[in-house]
């Protein structure tokens, strides 16, 4: 067999996308799908980038050095980083939509066509791209489209699809190097999807197990290099958007209840199918404030195709550094926040009324760029209302140039799914312009919900607390079940490899 | 978070807000209307001001629409010589043969100087590049062997 191309750069600065994650790498490899001579295979396309994978860990242990995959470099958390060395999986991006007969279990009761195999580079608008040409669309997904798929489910995101869930919990099998370079396909004993056959044209071997299936769905990378995953698309749809403006006070009591009769939508009573409230933590609750963007699912028909130009447009943007000069100076001028969010809401959430679009269209790119900083809540639904209100305490006696954005999540089986409150995590978003005293606002929540014995779980990709207490009293059983999982299935030096300084932090590298 | 304006929305926006000055919503706490402070506007037009002169860079980005990134960014400081007679290339050799999805290019007050006190001799600025993806005949790669 032919040896797989292996690139890398030493000591390079790793920064991430939103640009408030900065560290020195050893090494930064780019994993391609080519041989070393740089040819692509004609059959088996995915075969260099995997076999790349495993000799790159192989590389990071005989170095005794930690290795850690990258996708799109959207977290804004460390759960991507090491200082060692890190593996760019973006080139990685074969996908293959449908699984044919003989490559599924005589288990599998779903339909085989909606299978979709993805390697870990492909970004959402990729995949979107793919499904679409075929009349498939991704049961749900983050609100924009610049992450690698496996990237966004491996800490956890999730959109405002009320009933679906997060990404991860339509992934229905994955494709894992881990210690010595060996790869496995590990998928729940309990849902089992593909044949011994599938597994032999991988040349891997099959694991069936639910809790190492669940420990590893959300792990970010923690017990190995994530080669692929398996995912179940379902038939396009449209959804019909809209944004109303309300005041805090007419949405409050929906929180925690998500009974939305009070809110005259065009389907009465019915909860959407995406539900979201955007507060400005600093208007007046008897007044606009709280901005409710909801979807229903249509049918789908085709659409009037978008006029496409080949002229060249000009467009005028805000400078990569505006939000770094607007934490700047809301952290010397901080009475001035309130009218920067109020701008901001105002702008971006003109009303809409119906607007069709696929789910592509309605989850495009994200086009500012620039320092932002965010975390983000999972508390459970009875918990919502009391969790708001605890941010908007904070945001008033604290200002900060930030917004909350309140969504609603089905619970997640993935045991580190931090949507794993019962029936549905409220999760409350917390994007705000890069600064230190955005940060410091987020303590200051963090403490709140606390001193409220409000029980809350942390985004994985988003900023955390450097607590291990918190996550144990977050996940509990379910963290001791991650835990046992890793050590099954890796050994002590394994775990170090696939460890970093976030895992240390929370008390998971063990 | 979505967070795209074009320019063109932006303007439409601006005319928006200006009918709405007069009924625009209070603070939730107990401060004055943030517009009938006399302070408070000076501080708006400070903020202006400071959002034009502190960015530290000029940039400009080829971008087209829509375009997954194989890559990294990666940068290089090139220094085209001599009122443009020497011209500096890049041969991006970790695009693999793909092309690029990226480019910025940028200069800052350190590069304009140097700019001015050589008299043009050398006009420094920055370069950087993501490499585009992979693809297959249907534009993504795309198969069919599973």
């Amino acid at each position: 067999m032919p040896e797989p191309l292996i690139v890398f750069e030493s000591n390079v600065r790793f920064v991430n996308w939103h640009r408030n994650v900065q560290v020195e790498v050893a090494r930064l490899y780019d994993a391609w799908n080519r041989w070393s001579d740089r040819s692509r295979p004609t059959t088996r396309r995915w075969e260099p980038g995997l076999r790349a994978l495993s000799r790159i860990v192989q590389h990071a242990e005989a170095d005794g050095k930690r290795v850690r995959a990258l996708g799109g470099a959207w977290s804004l958390s460390e759960a991507a980083v090491t200082r060692d060395y890190m593996v760019n999986t973006k080139p990685l991006n074969y996908v293959d939509v449908g699984l044919k007969p003989e490559n599924v279990d005589p288990a599998y009761a779903g339909n085989p066509e909606y299978l979709v195999f993805t390697q870990c580079g492909t970004s959402v608008l990729e995949l979107n791209r793919i499904l679409e040409r075929r009349g498939l669309a991704l049961p749900t997904s983050g609100a924009s489209n610049g992450q690698t798929f496996c990237g966004a489910f491996s800490t956890g995101t999730h959109g405002a699809a009320n009933m679906v869930g997060s990404m991860q919990d339509y992934v229905a099998g994955l494709h894992v190097v881990g210690e010595g370079g060996r790869d496995y396909w590990v998928e729940p004993a309990s849902r089992p999807v593909v044949s011994r056959k599938f597994c032999e044209t991988l040349g891997t071997e099959l694991r069936r197990d639910d809790r190492l299936f669940n420990a590893l769905l959300v792990s970010f990378g923690s017990f190995g290099l994530i080669h692929a995953a398996l995912f179940m698309a379902v038939p396009i749809y449209l959804l019909e958007r809209h944004v109303r403006p309300y005041s805090y006070d007419r949405v409050r009591p929906s929180l925690s209840t998500l009974d939305v009769s009070g809110l005259d939508l065009p389907d009465g009573r019915g909860l959407p199918f995406h539900y979201e409230v955007v507060l400005n933590p600093y208007a007046r609750r008897d007044r606009q404030g709280a901005y409710v963007r909801f979807m229903y699912q249509r049918p789908y028909s085709a659409l009037p195709a978008a006029p496409t130009t080949t002229d060249t447009r000009v467009i005028m943007r805000p400078s990569d550094d505006v939000l770094s000069v607007i934490g700047a100076i809301g952290d010397v001028a901080p009475a001035l926040l309130p009218y920067a969010v109020e701008e901001l809401l105002e702008r971006e959430f003109e009303p809409q009324d119906g607007e069709l679009g696929t789910p592509a269209q309605a989850f495009g790119s994200t086009t500012l760029r620039g320092s932002v900083v965010s975390t983000e809540l999972g508390v459970p639904l009875l918990h919502a209302e009391n969790a708001v209100e605890a941010v908007l305490a904070v945001a008033n006696d604290f200002p900060f140039a930030g917004l909350a954005a309140v969504r609603y999540v089905r619970a997640s089986a993935a045991l580190l799914a931090f949507t794993h409150h019962e029936p549905f995590t409220c999760t409350i978003e917390l994007p705000a312009a890069g600064s230190q005293r955005a940060l410091e606002a987020y303590d200051r929540i963090w403490n709140e919900l606390e001193r409220r014995n409000v029980p809350y779980t942390l985004h994985w990709g988003q900023i955390l607390k450097n607590d291990p207490a918190h996550f144990r009293r977050a996940y509990g059983t379910r963290l001791d079940a991650w835990l046992a999982a890793r050590r099954a299935f890796l050994t002590p030096a394994g775990r170090r490899t696939f460890s970093n300084d976030l895992l240390e932090r929370a008390g998971l590298a063990s | 978070m979505q967070l795209g304006v074009e320019a063109e929305e932006y303007e439409l926006q601006r005319g928006r807000r200006a009918r709405r000055a007069s009924s625009a919503p209070h603070a939730a706490t107990a401060a004055p209307p943030l517009q009938s402070t006399g302070v408070l506007g000076s501080l708006k037009v400070l903020l202006v001001w400071l959002l034009f002169l502190l960015p530290g860079c000029y940039r400009a980005r080829l971008a087209p629409p829509e375009m997954p990134h194989a890559t990294q960014p990666k940068s290089e400081t090139v220094w085209p010589m001599f009122w443009g007679l020497a011209q500096p290339e890049i041969a991006a050799g970790n695009c693999m043969g793909n092309g690029v999805s990226e480019v910025t290019v940028s200069t800052n007050f350190g590069f304009v100087m140097l700019t001015l006190v050589t008299l043009g001799i050398t006009s420094p600025v920055n370069v950087e590049w993501r490499c585009a993806k992979d693809q297959g005949p249907s534009g993504e790669n795309e198969g069919d062997e599973l």
